[in-house]
């Protein structure tokens, strides 16, 4: 089944990230400023770590979205122990052993016991969701800047802040990782035909839940750097992330004509919804409608890079 | 019409496993354990047995759910799915008060607003699945931000803010329990008769159990698809107004709280009956709402009801997909 990779889906999305680009610097004075396109960088940042951690899932053919119930809990948990003053190392570590373990469960129950991904991770993430609002009761947890040593995150080395090159760093790893390492070709052979990996050799049970756990990780390292960023683990922190993160991972699938779940898209695709999030604060255009271009964005994406196809796609159950 | 709907046949299309006994097992450990539960709650639970907590704390809210959830069911029992039903609600109960303030519409006409909010959001969803191939997932997480964009851009140019009244004969309406379980009840018995007494509701049942088959047996899969969309459209719809009804004043972001119960209810139901049916989803809801009812009155804190609904339902896709690879294995 191969792809159509006429002109149009190849660069269809990459003119459109340009061509706003242009847009928005006739239309929003102080777009094109320094400041304001370092600010667009660090709010690109957190979305494409953790679509990093989406599409690593979506490369070995899962999907899992309880990233959404996750980040909370586990910012929750980062957050309140460094609040009660346990040491760093120790907060990291608890909010990676929670990652995992919940990376562990979802992998299990989508490989050993063939549940639908779609499905069981979006349970997980209501219960997710419940076990966050019983540990914290529903408020935020705040920290000061002490605790939190800010400075060390977003300090600035040069003209950009810490944290964008931890991203840029953490984007030419997994992109390597990816599409450069045997590691990164079998994932994407088990995502492309479990059955088939498995008669080369491969066991795609291991493969798969290797995915479920590095992206986990990921997803954790995410939700370190928002609690860092907003200086505090907010109970909106996931399901703001829920709607952008997949845009940017299904979004990203479309970027250079790819096809499949890419990290360099996501990269690419981070951008563009950073850069309409700053441009309509800029403009002064109502909140609203920030998930309102997200929803015609992923709509619009999909169905320019899927034209042609035309199949009813099912879940089954 | 008598050849298309036909009451005394009990065809059980998609309870038909070859080679397996028909006795389902499943039905009657839910009856039983519904029974067991029930029973529990009535010697434990001080007050649960009185007219008052079974009709108002019980019936009336699995009623409210059951309709949300009962859209949901048509839906997936064609294969697809609809994250987007909670904000259809939401919408259709807040454009139909804010229509209404607006033009002093009567209360019928309020209704019907609402009833076309959501089938033409219904409508959208079931185009962009059904004839551009786009996945359903993606089209109704899109839904959601959309509709939820309209909810605040309604509210924003409605008369009187973020709150919008309603007329007084829709709050008596909504706390009268006869209205809310009599529209449950009427939407119950109109979608199983389309679902279970009827060709169309074979057709779409066809199409969600193998839809090339489907195809090739000449039914229109696209626009049957679309169709599963918009009966869920319309019923979103339906509990949105009595949702709305029943808070007393509508407002953005109502009917959020029952996403779980939309996925929850139908899969639950499909666990136990076998397949996706309405009068699954009905009995699961009165399930749920008898365990919540029961527990709160026990002294369980609210909080933990979500922790319940969604360990619940990560048990029962755990329990389904044993009971499919136990199938398999057959």
């Amino acid at each position: 089944m191969k792809k159509n990779n006429g002109l149009l889906q190849k660069y269809a999305v990459f003119a459109i990230l340009i061509l706003l680009f242009v847009i928005f610097s006739i239309c929003a004075k102080s777009f094109l400023m320094l400041d304001n396109l370092m600010n667009l960088l660090v709010q690109s940042t957190i979305l494409g770590i953790v679509g990093f951690g989406l599409v690593f899932i979506m490369i070995a053919g899962e999907i899992d979205l309880s990233y959404a119930g996750s980040i909370p809990l586990e910012g929750a948990v980062f957050a309140s122990l460094l609040a009660n003053g346990k040491p760093y190392f120790v907060a990291l570590l608890a909010a990676v052993g929670i990652g995992l373990t919940i990376s562990f469960i979802v992998s299990q129950l989508v490989t050993r016991f063939k549940l639908v991904s779609y499905i069981t991770t979006i349970a997980m993430m209501f219960l997710l969701q419940g076990i966050w609002y019983v540990l914290t009761g529903g408020k935020n947890v705040f920290l000061s800047e002490e605790m939190l040593n800010r400075e060390f995150i977003f300090g600035n080395i040069g003209p950009f802040p810490r944290i964008v090159l931890l991203y840029v760093l953490l984007f030419v790893l997994l992109y390597l990782l990816s599409e450069h390492t045997p590691f990164g070709l079998r994932l994407r052979a088990v995502g492309s035909d479990p059955e088939s990996t498995r008669a080369a050799g491969l066991n795609p049970i291991l493969y798969k839940t290797l995915a479920f756990l590095f992206g986990g990780v990921i997803f954790t390292i995410g939700a370190i750097l928002t609690t860092a960023r907003m200086s505090g683990a907010l109970a909106t922190s996931g399901s703001s992330l829920l709607m952008p993160v997949m845009t940017v991972a299904f979004v990203g699938q479309t970027f250079l004509g790819m096809g499949r779940p890419n990290i360099p898209g996501v990269f690419l695709a981070s951008l563009l919804l950073a850069m309409i999030d700053n441009a309509f604060v800029l403009m002064q255009l109502p909140i609203w409608s920030v998930p309102m271009a997200n929803g015609v964005i992923l709509i619009s994406a999909i169905f320019l890079a899927n034209i042609g196809k035309n199949e009813i796609i099912q879940i089954k159950f | 019409m008598k050849n298309y709907i036909s009451f005394l046949s009990r065809s059980k299309t998609g309870e038909t496993k070859i080679g397996k006994s028909s006795t389902n097992y499943g039905l009657i450990a839910g009856i039983a354990v519904f029974a067991l539960v029930f029973i529990f709650f009535s010697i434990k639970a001080t007050g649960f047995l009185s007219k008052i907590n079974l009709v108002h704390n019980l019936v009336m809210p699995a009623a409210i759910s059951a309709v949300i959830a009962m859209g949901m069911t048509v839906v997936m029992a064609g294969g697809g799915i609809d994250l987007s039903v909670a904000n259809i609600a939401g919408l259709a109960g807040l454009a139909s008060a804010a229509v209404s303030a607006q033009f002093d519409l009567p209360v019928p006409l309020m209704f019907l607003t609402a009833l076309i909010v959501g089938g033409l959001i219904g409508a959208i969803n079931g185009v962009l699945v059904a004839y551009a191939g786009i996945s359903p997932f993606v089209v109704t997480l899109s839904v959601v931000y959309l509709a939820h964009g309209l909810q605040y851009l309604i509210s924003l140019m409605a008369v009187s803010g973020t709150y919008l009244m309603l007329p007084r004969v829709v709050t008596k309406l909504g706390t009268n329990a006869f209205f809310q379980i009599g529209f449950c009840t009427f939407t119950f018995i109109l979608l199983f008769i389309y679902l279970d007494r009827s060709i169309f509701g074979r057709y779409i049942k066809a199409v969600g159990m193998n839809i090339n088959a489907a195809n090739f047996s000449g039914i229109p899969t696209r626009f049957y698809t679309w169709l599963t969309y918009v009966i869920c459209g319309v019923c979103c719809a339906i509990m949105g107004i009595m949702l709305t009804a029943n808070e007393g004043l509508a407002r953005v972001g109502s009917g959020e709280s029952y996403q779980i119960d939309a996925f929850l209810l139908p899969i639950l139901g499909n666990t136990i009956f076998g397949r996706f049916s309405v009068q699954g989803t009905l009995f699961s809801a009165l399930f749920i709402y008898m365990v919540i009812n029961g527990m709160f009155i026990m002294g369980v804190s609210p909080e933990k009801v979500k922790i319940i609904k969604g360990g619940l339902l990560l048990g029962i896709i755990l329990v389904s997909g044993i009971q499919k690879v136990a199938r398999r294995e057959n």
